[in-house]
C-alpha cells in the first residue's frame, strides 16, 4: 500500500506504518521530492485509485501461466542513429 | 457401483473446474512526471482471491508498445508478466499498481540515514472508510566516482481505505527498481 525504496531503514518505517493502517486501499497518493546536494529540488506525483469492486468467483485456471508460453525477458532499447 | 461408473465419477471429479470466492476491481495508476505537464495513466482489471491475483492491463491510447498485458501472482512466488501477442512470460519486480516514485530511490548503491516517518490517522467514517496522511524524510548517501553524494528525499502521502474488504485481496507492494547506480557520474554531473 505504501511505497518501498530499497533502503532498509526507510522501508522498515514504511512497513511499520502500513501495518498500523486498516483496510483495503481505495485511494492512494504520493508526492515525492528529491534534491541532490547543491542542486535544485525536483518533484513528481502519483496516485492509485481502486474502483468497481465486486465480489465474484475465480476459476483456478485463471491464475496459472498458460501452457505454450516461453520465458523471454523484454528487450528494451533506443532506436539507433 | 460398477468399475465403469467409478471411473466416470473419478473422471468428472478430475475434470471439474474449481471456483473460489474472489474479488474483482479496477486499478487506475496516474503518474505526473516532473518534466512535463502530461500525466500518464495505466489501468488494470484485477481478479483476486486471498492468495492469488490476475491483473489484466487495459489497452491505452498513449502507447502501442506492449511489454506485457497480463500479470499473475501467487503468494510466495515472483510476479509473472505475460505477453499474449508473443506468448512469452518473464518475472516482474513488485507490482505495477503500487504507489511508487523513482525519486524515493535516487541512488541504487546508496544508504539512507536520518529517516523520519509520521503517520496521522484522520479517523473512520460511518461507512467504514479510514483516512490517513503521512510524510517521510531521509537523506541518501553514496560514493560516486570518488565523491560522496548526498540526496535529500521528502515525500507526502495520503490513503483512504475501507474495512469492508480484506486487504489480502490487494497486491500493491512495490520493489524499488529505479535510481542511479554508482559510477554513472556523467549523469550526476550532466
Amino acid at each position: 500500500m505504501l511505497p518501498r525504496t530499497g533502503y532498509a531503514e526507510v522501508d522498515a518505517k514504511f512497513s511499520a506504518a502500513e501495518a498500523s493502517m486498516k483496510g483495503f486501499p481505495l485511494r492512494l497518493s504520493l508526492t515525492a521530492t528529491r534534491q541532490f546536494s547543491g542542486g535544485s529540488a525536483t518533484t513528481n506525483s502519483s496516485s492509485v485509485q481502486t474502483t468497481e469492486i465486486r465480489e465474484t468467483t475465480a476459476d483456478d485456471s485463471l491464475f496459472v501461466r498458460p501452457t505454450g508460453y516461453r520465458h523471454q525477458q523484454p528487450v528494451v532499447g533506443a532506436p539507433g542513429p | 457401483m460398477s468399475t465403469l461408473r467409478v471411473l466416470l465419477v473419478l473422471g468428472t471429479l478430475l475434470n471439474a473446474r474449481r471456483f473460489d470466492a474472489a474479488v474483482s476491481y479496477t486499478v487506475t495508476v496516474t503518474d505526473e512526471p516532473e518534466t512535463t505537464t502530461l500525466s500518464k495513466t495505466r489501468q488494470f482489471s484485477v481478479l483476486a482471491d486471498t492468495g492469488r491475483i490476475r491483473a489484466k492491463k487495459l489497452p491505452s491510447e498513449e502507447t502501442s508498445l506492449v511489454v506485457y498485458d497480463d500479470i499473475l501472482w501467487t503468494k510466495g512466488s515472483p510476479t509473472v508478466a505475460l505477453n499474449s501477442r508473443n506468448q512469452t512470460w518473464f518475472e516482474l519486480r513488485g507490482s505495477p499498481f503500487a504507489l511508487s516514485s523513482r525519486f524515493l530511490t535516487p541512488l541504487f548503491d546508496g544508504t539512507a540515514n536520518n529517516a523520519v516517518l509520521r503517520l496521522d490517522d484522520l479517523g473512520r467514517t460511518a461507512g467504514g472508510e479510514h483516512q490517513y496522511t503521512g510524510q517521510v524524510t531521509y537523506d541518501v548517501y553514496a560514493e560516486i566516482g570518488g565523491e560522496r553524494v548526498k540526496v535529500t528525499c521528502v515525500a507526502a502521502f495520503a490513503a483512504t481505505t475501507t474495512e469492508n474488504i480484506d486487504r489480502a485481496y490487494w497486491r500493491g507492494r512495490y520493489a524499488a527498481a529505479h535510481g542511479l547506480r554508482g559510477g554513472r557520474r556523467e549523469i550526476l554531473r550532466g
